[in-house]
């Protein structure tokens, strides 16, 4: 009875010492952490820009366009393009209006060039009204460069008008107003 | 019987003290030993310069995200066995918190300036989530993270706290591109013993 009672006893004893031994060697796993890596990217508005009819982006949003009379012709047109494109990254979509104010091409009071603009576009989201202004819907999010349209600057002479010889200067501006 | 023996002998080993008799002397053998521990945690960005008693956080923020620097975080461990473990990262890419399907991807992790290169193929069961979780992860989320072996590393006798820079960079391209808004990735962090 005693040798059962001294054998289970090491069996207990060794049991205990056994889990002893487990418990210590063991490491408890930490849990997982979470970092939340953080920013934002502001709103940038509308910046229109001048596409040259090399099809580069202008710098300074300048463009200086020559227009070349031809002296040996009683009646002639010559034209020139200016392309627009636009950027912004919009939190939601706004609509504006880009509008264009127009000297024509003039040496003195009495020496004006008869000059005109056309407008046209393949932007599904610009429509052209009363043939002198762009209405637009600028999308919201990243827009880079996207292409308005562009505008056809003519500049004529009927045979009737007589021009004095000399350096004739015009000039455009472009307006934008949005509507929000 | 015998279950009746064992029990009245583990009781009779716990009573055995206090039955000695008045007058006897008894001896107890103390046996003791220091239990291995092994912790981990962010610092945050206040601690940095703290040299002792930062304490470790299971959850940070790291801002400016998106900047060309990245996002640092401060990683320690602390332990006083020399055990092998293995540190796992996944990394969500940047989206926005609105419903937009914006994104943007991660160009790099790096652990103290070394860049690592995602592992693929690689099935790994995660510790448990840390109860104040910073932001959660959907299904579509899971199929967006990156996995990577970060630190793989033995734990040395004698020392007792190993710590680790973690900087995450966000793809500048995607960046320049990506929708005005505000942007968040979720990094967790897993630990696996190798042993």
């Amino acid at each position: 009875m005693s040798r059962h009672i001294s054998r289970l006893l090491s069996i207990l004893c060794a049991l205990l010492f056994a889990t002893g031994v487990a418990c210590a060697a063991s490491l408890v796993v930490p849990t997982a952490l979470k970092a939340s890596l953080e920013d934002t990217i502001g709103q940038q508005e509308v910046n229109i820009q001048l596409i040259g009819e090399d099809g580069k982006l202008a710098e300074n949003n300048v463009i200086t366009l020559e227009f070349q009379f031809p002296t040996d012709k009683e009646e002639w047109s010559v034209s020139h393009t200016v392309g627009f494109a636009y950027s912004s990254n919009l939190l939601k979509e706004k609509s504006g209006v880009l509008s264009f104010d127009i000297t024509p091409l003039q040496y003195d009071a009495d020496n004006v060039v008869d000059t005109q603009v056309s407008l046209d576009t393949n932007n599904s989201n610009v429509s052209i009204s009363e043939g002198k202004q762009f209405n637009v819907l600028f999308s919201s999010g990243f827009s880079g460069d996207v292409p308005l349209g562009y505008i056809t600057i003519t500049a004529s002479k009927p045979a009737s008008q007589k021009l004095a010889a000399g350096e004739y200067s015009g000039s455009i501006s472009v307006n934008l107003t949005s509507s929000n | 019987m015998r279950r009746f023996i064992l029990m009245v002998m583990a009781c009779a080993v716990v009573l055995m003290p206090l039955c000695a008799d008045d007058g006897q002397v008894a001896f107890a053998d103390v046996q003791s030993s220091v239990t291995g521990y092994l912790l981990h945690g962010f610092l945050d960005e206040k601690d940095k310069n703290l040299t002792d008693g930062a304490e470790l956080k299971n959850s940070v923020i790291a801002d400016d995200a998106l900047s060309q620097k990245g996002a640092t975080l401060t990683y320690i461990i602390k332990t006083n066995k020399d055990t092998p473990l293995v540190i796992y990262a996944n990394v969500t890419p940047f989206k926005q918190d609105a419903s937009t399907t914006a994104k943007i991807a991660i160009a790099s992790v790096a652990v103290d300036g070394v860049t690592l290169t995602p592992i693929t193929g690689l099935e790994f069961l995660p510790n448990e989530q840390p109860s104040d979780s910073t932001g959660e992860v959907s299904n579509e989320d899971v199929t967006d993270t990156q996995k990577y072996e970060l630190i793989d590393f033995q734990a040395e006798s004698g020392k007792n706290e190993y710590d680790y820079t973690i900087n995450v960079k966000a793809n500048q391209n995607d960046v320049a591109e990506a929708p005005a808004g505000h942007y968040i990735s979720s990094f967790t962090l897993s630990m696996a013993s190798k042993s």
